[in-house]
């Protein structure tokens, strides 16, 4: 038996989730996603679990987001995929006893595709950010409990899947002629959930202002496949090997989320004015370069001697860093009536690349990124007996900006070469969330 | 323009990558590693790889440049048992054969001694200048011609450089480098405003040794470069190395000044037999088009190779 273990240049980009790179809703991304301590109802599945707790009405969110990037290397559009899916979130608090809890579920249920899971070679330029990592079925469930008159704690776990799978072909290999093969095919690939932590703390120490801390844990999920082929080399009862076998085992890395840990305030400054504000720290430093393992193994008799595989190559670090991302913004109750309140939204968000300038062998491409947003929100204080509750509509858009960085590569044989990245996203998302 | 030109050439040879996710316009450095073109289902005229055939001449040395209307206008050597000269064809793609194939310059000076070849063009402003290979090839001078009509027709300037031959140049904002061959290796001469050229007297490249694809002698260079998107200078050369067996291949040498270069460890075509000779490239941003030189049926014709 034979054995030889590739390192190849195979990697697959890609971080997290459609939430994180776009938020959840349309009223905390519209307030430049400064939410962990100003997030309500559903979308504190997300932002601060913790939040689910406070209030006493069953709420259900139904929306749709999307994000339209253009980004570019060289000034040429690299066609990177929209993201776009319909969002749905459920809070419902109660007491037990004496203990006021609640229970919530998120979802993002993109209506492209529910995965995309691809492998690339890791010389490739990719823009990382935003590859596999807005393609993505986001599913969080969480629990809350308030505790004394100003604290709520909440947790719960997120649910991601994570691909593993096998091909066996068992049989004849017809040699010279291929197509004198006598084979049977076996298929066997499992979608298997993965689950990661995420926790939440909201403290209100004045009756105006609240502070959130949340904690999202870190995961990476792989991509297990592996093709097998077994049986004999050649001709109908003749053959040139008996029982001969060939494996190539692939296991690449598909998806990593760093561990985050958001601290944010919510200033009710006003009755009309309410400010608030997120820092958000974020462990890129745990990235590792995602290319590919590939294992061969392989037993062809006295043909062993004849396949020569290349040797393993050293795969380049990633040396991504940890980042802190400062969030703020605004939300101003505009107008108010007997029926309805209308909301103005804005905010800013800035996210330095975790991603050092591109200039060896790997093309993890990212930039720094600004975001602006707004939105507008109506509260509709119910409509008499048929919804007496209040229930809200909201709409925001944002257009993140991502200057130009340029990576000027050390080697001067380069396939690539030195390049300049830049682009923007718009993204835009409408929203409804009823009480009952 | 030049990068559309090199799209229309490579567009019919499906290159450009795959649509949608992100995978489109890929950027490139455009040193390969290159492949030959191929047709296995002989659905157009050619025989690939190769692309310009003159079965009663040798066809050596190609040098593209863009053109309006077309995808590309090829310059190259005609070669005879009697003369040298340097023809013109235009391509419109890789699938179709080329058209209009004239001579655009002929020997008429002395010190030409009745031959012309290896074209090297260069654009400086409004104006296509050609540096090409003269006399003897057994003591070669560089000339140069300049024309204002596209390269249509030339007129000529003098000779250049004594002792040298197998030029390539490369205008870069009012300096330009001309690259060219003598036996110790790849040489440069520069100049500032065109008003006069100073050659380098040690090579920029010279034979690798050992058992490299160079190892025996280097030549043929072809310059490309400019600026990169954060305003440095990269120059590249395409050259023709020999190795101990004769075998001649087109490897790559990179820059940050033109002077001191870095060169490939192995050919960025096709190593081994057939030898491959006088790289002609053009470089767009997402793609490369590589023309050169290969034997077919006793004679030297003009083949194509591309990347990615």
């Amino acid at each position: 038996m034979r054995r030889a273990l590739l390192l190849l240049l195979i990697a697959t980009p890609a971080r997290a989730n459609p939430i994180d790179a776009f938020g959840f809703g349309a009223r905390s991304p519209a307030m430049g996603g400064a939410a962990t301590a100003a997030a309500r109802e559903a979308d504190a599945n997300y932002y601060n679990p913790a939040a689910l707790a406070v209030g006493d009405a069953i709420k259900i969110d139904l929306g749709y987001q999307l994000a339209l990037p253009r980004l570019e290397l060289n000034s040429l559009d690299q066609n990177v995929d929209s993201s776009r899916g319909l969002i749905a979130g459920l809070a419902v608090p109660g007491d037990i006893g004496p203990v006021h809890v609640a229970f919530g579920v998120a979802v993002h249920l993109p209506d492209e595709r529910l995965v995309r899971t691809r492998t690339l070679p890791s010389g490739r330029p990719r823009w990382m950010y935003y590859d596999n990592r807005p393609q993505r079925f986001f599913l969080s469930s969480n629990v809350a409990v308030q505790i004394g008159r100003s604290l709520f704690l909440g947790g719960g776990v997120s649910y991601m899947s994570r691909t593993q799978g096998a091909i066996d072909l068992d049989g004849r290999v017809g040699y010279p002629v291929s197509a004198d093969s006598d084979l049977t095919l076996e298929i066997d690939v499992k979608l298997e959930a993965i689950r990661y932590p995420e926790a939440g703390l909201l403290w209100r120490p004045l009756p105006w202002l609240d502070l959130g801390l949340t904690y999202r844990g870190g995961f990476v999920l792989e991509i297990d496949q592996a093709f097998a082929i077994h049986g004999d080399l050649g001709p109908p009862g003749r053959p040139l090997v008996n029982d001969a076998f060939f494996q190539l085992h692939a296991v690449a890395l598909d998806l990593f989320q760093p561990t985050q840990v958001a601290g944010g305030f919510a200033a009710r400054l006003f009755s009309w004015l309410t400010l608030t504000g997120d820092l958000t720290y974020q462990r890129w430093s745990a990235f590792e370069n995602p290319a590919a393992h590939i294992e061969i193994t392989y037993d062809l008799k006295q043909f062993n001697e004849l396949v020569k595989l290349p040797l393993a190559v050293p795969l380049e670090k990633a040396y991504f860093h940890d980042t802190f991302v400062p969030r703020v913004g605004v939300e101003i109750a505009a107008s108010r009536s007997r029926h309805a309140v209308l909301l103005l939204r804005g905010g800013y968000a800035y996210e330095s690349s975790p991603a050092p300038e591109q200039r060896g062998e790997t093309n993890f491409v990212d930039n720094d990124k600004h975001t602006v947003s707004g939105g507008i929100g109506v509260e509709v204080l119910g409509l008499g007996k048929t919804l007496p509750r209040p229930f809200d509509i909201d709409l925001y858009v944002g257009a993140s900006f991502l200057p130009e960085r340029h990576h000027r590569k050390l080697s001067l044989l380069d396939p690539v070469g030195d390049y300049a990245s830049r682009g923007s996203v718009l993204s835009g998302g409408l929203a409804t969330r009823w009480r009952f | 323009m030049r990068a559309c030109a090199i799209m229309v050439l490579a567009a019919a040879c499906g290159l450009g990558g795959s649509s949608g996710g992100g995978d489109e316009n890929l950027p490139t450095s455009g040193i390969g590693p290159y492949g030959k073109i191929t047709d296995y289902d002989f659905s157009t005229p050619l025989d690939e790889p190769f692309l310009v055939v003159d079965n009663a001449a040798d066809l050596l040395d190609p040098a593209p440049i863009e053109l309006p209307g077309f995808a590309a206008r090829l310059f190259y050597t005609r070669r005879t048992d009697a003369t040298a000269e340097i023809w013109r064809a235009d391509l419109s793609s890789l699938e179709d054969e080329p058209e209009n194939a004239v001579p655009v310059l002929v020997a008429s000076e002395p010190w030409e001694q009745g031959r012309v070849e290896a074209p090297a063009p260069f654009r400086a402003g409004d104006v296509l200048y050609l540096v090409y290979q003269a006399g003897d090839p057994a003591a070669p001078v560089l000339g140069w011609a300049a024309s204002t009509d596209g390269g249509a027709s030339f007129v000529k300037r003098g000779m250049l450089i004594e002792d040298g031959a197998q030029p390539s140049a490369l205008q870069l904002g009012n300096a330009t480098f001309v690259y060219f061959t003598r036996p110790e290796g790849i040489f440069v001469a520069t100049s500032i405003g065109l008003a006069t050229f100073a050659v380098r007297p040690q090579p920029v490249l010279g034979a690798a040794g050992g058992q490299r694809f160079d190892a025996r002698a280097v030549g043929e260079p072809a310059a490309v470069g400019g600026l990169s998107p954060a305003g440095e200078l990269r120059i590249g050369l395409f050259y023709t190395g020999t190795a101990t067996n004769g075998v001649a291949a087109i490897g790559y040498a990179g820059s940050f000044d033109g002077t001191t270069f870095t060169h490939s460890l192995e050919p960025i075509l096709e190593p081994g037999p057939p030898s491959e000779h006088g790289a002609g490239p053009l470089i767009a941003p997402t793609s490369g088009v590589l023309f050169f030189s290969q034997a077919r049926g006793g004679r030297a014709a003009i083949a194509v190779a591309t990347a990615p």
